[in-house]
């Protein structure tokens, strides 16, 4: 016999199941790691976006002209380098990370680029190399896709290393201010020691839309704790770092957490995990109240790796302008 | 006394915090192991937002605005702890002992059998909607904002999540005895 089947009745009923007490060991936990935590000090809540652009903007133009001047330099044949360390951060040539890769075409150079690399570097340093980028670039405007997202296809094989397709971006997706989606030729990077194969992905961002790259955010194989070493499937290391500034700072503890005001949800899935490529997710989701930002600037995203110090394979997509899925989208 | 407590704890006061997590602990630890149907998980989860929600408190601009703000963190915990287990999937063969007993009439071991390999195939996103809505009793509007996305995005994922719990069932239905036929 056949009884009726209201779905919802069901699954109704199917939730009633579960636990519903907390249990005293996780309280335990949360207030013994509460104790151990400080509080996030909050200078201005009452600071508004308007306020934020001010100062982005007045940085940027100082910013340009730093660029220009590192570019004049390098130009002279200064060596460059692959991103800035928290000590170089804080030196006043900001820009010099701007000049990773001297291709005119914005493509990654199948000629290796030397950098300054040592075993430190993985503790101080960010793999990601920043496409030179004139001010004023271009705008992109990606297709809409379905239920709302964006996507933008990038061409295949302009990594300048067809033999690591885990670099060679293929699509990009954004559904909402909240979440890039790099989408690779091969979805599942190797299952490697950073110090054989560093390999990261990010979105660089031009925050007040005057074309010059105002942050930098990425992801890396490298383990975001000690407990994580040996086990890359596990947290990555991700971070943002002010192109202005240099000043960088690092998720501290969970995929999800805080950088600066900015929520930072990394993942990637190597080896043969998951299917989903990179995924750099941002912002307001976790504030709700509070005072995190989404991405709402121009961007565009990177991909990138790292063998004996230097960078073997790089991808940008776009490869020239600005993805802007919030400007005025194609219906 | 929430919003007191809420008050009290975005000063830093400790006390007042462990108040606040006997609050509200239960509440977090039935939405998180509904949406990951896993306690082990779920804990984690609760344990990850619950510190986390320490750390913002000072950023929460309207303490009234608590609940929907802790929920918002504590879903987050919960996709971060899902793509881990999957993550992990190919290494772990995880036991179905968290599975809750029947309790009631209306749910057959096989509906809950059914019902359980529908809702683990969700993404984490749509399970949430389907327990922020039907096991929270919210409405579709207060289940947007209780999760921080977009009216439109809470009606898709309840329309999308609903149609794959209608269509395990159906396809039970029309094939009850498929096992069977397989092993035969």
């Amino acid at each position: 016999m056949t009884k009726p089947r209201d779905p919802e009745a069901l699954l109704a009923a199917y939730l009633e199941g579960g636990m519903e007490v907390l249990p005293d060991r996780v309280v335990d936990y949360v207030l013994d790691e509460v104790h151990r935590t400080r509080q996030r000090a909050v200078f201005g809540p009452w600071r508004t976006r308007s306020m934020f652009r001010s100062a982005f903007k007045a940085a940027a133009v100082v910013a340009a002209l730093a660029l220009g001047s590192a570019f004049f330099v390098v130009q002279r044949g200064q060596p460059a380098v692959v991103g800035p360390s928290p000590s170089a951060a804080a030196s006043s040539d900001a820009s010099r990370p701007a000049v990773v890769s001297p291709s005119a075409t914005h493509r990654a150079t199948p000629t290796p680029t030397p950098i300054l690399w040592t075993e430190a570097s993985l503790k101080e340093d960010w793999p990601a190399p920043v496409r030179p980028e004139p001010v004023g670039g271009a705008i992109v405007l990606p297709v809409r896709g379905e239920l709302g997202t964006f996507v933008l296809a990038d061409p295949a094989d302009d990594n300048g290393s067809s033999v690591l397709p885990w670099v060679d971006i293929r699509v990009v997706h954004t559904g909402s201010p909240f979440k890039v989606v790099i989408e690779l030729a091969d979805n599942h990077p190797p299952l490697v020691d950073p110090t054989e194969q560093w390999i990261a992905y990010g979105v660089v961002v031009d925050a007040d839309r005057d074309g010059v790259p105002d942050v930098r955010y990425g992801i890396d194989n490298l383990p975001a704790f000690e407990t994580d070493v040996g086990r890359p499937w596990r947290r990555h290391r991700g971070w943002r770092t002010d192109l202005h500034t240099g000043q960088t700072e690092a998720i501290a503890s969970e995929p999800y957490d805080l950088v600066g005001d900015t929520g930072l949800d990394t993942f990637y899935p190597p080896g043969a995990y998951g299917p989903d490529g990179a995924r750099l997710g941002f912002g307001g989701d976790v504030a709700g109240g509070g005072t995190s930002t989404s991405l709402d600037g121009p961007f565009y995203t990177w991909a990138a790796v790292i063998e004996n110090g230097r960078v073997v394979a790089t991808d940008y997509a776009p490869d020239v302008g600005w993805l802007d899925p919030w400007a005025k989208a194609k219906p | 006394m929430l919003r007191t407590l809420v008050d009290r704890a975005r000063q830093g006061d400790e006390e007042a915090f462990g108040a606040l997590v006997g609050e509200v602990g239960d509440r977090c630890i039935f939405i998180a192991h509904r949406i990951l149907r896993d306690a082990n998980l779920a804990e984690d989860a609760v344990q990850v937002a619950l510190v986390q929600v320490w750390r913002e408190l000072p950023t929460l601009r309207d303490p009234d605005r608590f609940e929907a703000w802790l929920h918002r963190i504590l879903v987050n915990a919960c996709y971060a702890e899902a793509r881990r287990r999957r993550q992990f999937a190919a290494d772990v063969v995880l036991l179905e002992t968290d599975a809750p007993a029947d309790t009631d009439e209306l749910l057959t071991v096989h509906d809950r059998d059914q019902l359980d390999r529908g809702f683990r195939r969700l993404p984490p996103e749509q399970r949430a909607v389907l327990v922020f809505h039907h096991a929270l009793g919210l409405t579709v509007p207060e289940v947007a904002d209780h999760l921080g996305i977009p009216l439109g995005t809470a009606k898709s994922r309840l329309s999308y999540a609903t149609a794959a719990i209608r269509a395990a069932l159906e396809a039970d239905a029309r094939t009850p005895t498929l096992d069977q036929e397989q092993l035969a």
